[in-house]
């Protein structure tokens, strides 16, 4: 998995539900769903355009699932095959 | 830069009071210097669903620091919205814009008609702003946070928001952006987060696309950006190079702080009111 791109979502997680310090300790093992009390259905809508809008593309929504957003390294590995298809 | 001091309440005087609408009684806010008659009016125009409940009390400070440094302002519930008369159901762009001449009449009547008027706008209110600057004479300014570019797109993350409960339920029947889309090609009513939005709602707030206006007068734009952030993402930036091309006087900034009007827990960002004081200010 890049670093760069678990970085860049570590930061866009971070900043969309405001973590704060908490979004710094933050790994790729990390559960998001159902560990972050911030990740309700409101939060993942914000998070999905957050995510194009730093990503520069548009993920395709019919390939998203719960599973995407179980740990930051699923959603970073979702991230990284929607920007290279 | 430092973030200045809250007002003292001594220095401001709330007045919650009812106008004619086009649904009906609007609910609105005023907020005006307790010491002195206003230097100015203030006409605000709240954003979308659930970003008007996260905003309030952002917009309530910002109010109050505004009326606290000379300037009478009026937050107007929208027909529909809020604590205004008139269902969402019955809601469309073209009422909210008569709200807004209402409500604009409403303070020229209570401070004189030729009180300098700024549109403050947040989100969707910002880009319906703009759009009511262009109907109302002579044009006012326009204080733009974090203006819709596009209401099809606002509509399309505002749809998102029923995937990601289809997703969060575990749900087998998922629906897709595009099958909601359709049904409002068919005339339905889709309810998403509590929330009814009819065809004619969506049919109006869709066809809001700031790239096909021209403010008609100064336009101060601020966005709220993430700390590692220096400007304007690039859509946004290209609208304002836009709108400067054409000769129109804007000027965009941003400041740092939380997405305050889309967050779970209710947040407030200092820095913008201390900017949004100080730009109207300048």
């Amino acid at each position: 998995m890049t670093p760069d791109i678990l970085d860049d979502v570590r930061r866009v997680v971070t900043h969309t539900l405001q973590l704060g310090s908490r979004g710094a300790h933050l790994t790729a093992e990390s559960p998001l769903l159902g560990a972050l009390p911030e990740l309700d259905s409101l939060a993942v809508a914000s998070l999905i355009v957050a995510l194009e809008e730093h990503f520069g593309f548009a993920i395709a929504e019919d390939e998203i699932s719960a599973a995407t957003f179980s740990t930051l390294g699923d959603l970073t590995a979702f991230m990284a095959a929607q920007g290279h298809p | 830069m430092t973030a200045t001091a809250p007002p003292s309440p001594a220095d401001y005087t709330l007045e919650a009071l009812f106008i004619a609408g086009a649904l009906g009684q609007l609910f609105c806010i005023h907020t005006f210097p307790s010491h002195a008659p206003p230097q100015g009016v203030i006409l605000y125009a709240h954003p979308f669903g659930e970003e008007m409940n996260k905003s309030r009390r952002q917009v309530a400070l910002q109010a109050r620091s505004f009326a606290a440094s000379g300037y009478a302002v009026l937050q107007c519930d929208l027909s529909g919205c809020g604590d205004s008369a008139g269902e969402l159901t019955d809601a469309e762009v073209s009422r909210w814009l008569d709200d807004l001449q209402q409500a604009r009449a409403w303070l020229a009547q209570r401070w004189g008609a030729d009180q300098p008027c700024v549109l403050w706008g947040l989100r969707l209110g910002a880009t319906l702003a703009v759009l009511a600057s262009q109907c109302q004479s002579p044009a006012p300014r326009l204080l733009l946070w974090q203006p819709v570019l596009d209401g099809r797109q606002f509509l399309n993350q505002f749809l998102r928001v029923k995937l990601a409960t289809d997703i969060l339920s575990g749900a087998h029947e998922r629906t897709t952006v595009a099958a909601l889309w359709q049904q409002w090609q068919r005339g339905d009513t889709i309810e998403i987060g509590g929330y009814l939005l009819t065809a004619r709602l969506a049919d109006s707030i869709a066809a809001l696309d700031l790239s096909q206006l021209t403010p008609a007068a100064p336009v101060i734009w601020l966005d709220v950006v993430a700390e590692d952030a220096t400007d304007l993402t690039a859509p946004r930036l290209a609208l304002v190079n836009q709108w400067q091309q054409q000769g129109g006087a804007v000027t965009a900034q941003v400041v740092t702080g939380p997405p305050f009007w889309a967050m779970q827990e209710i947040a407030e960002c200092a820095a913008l009111i201390t900017r949004s004081c100080e730009r109207l200010a300048g």
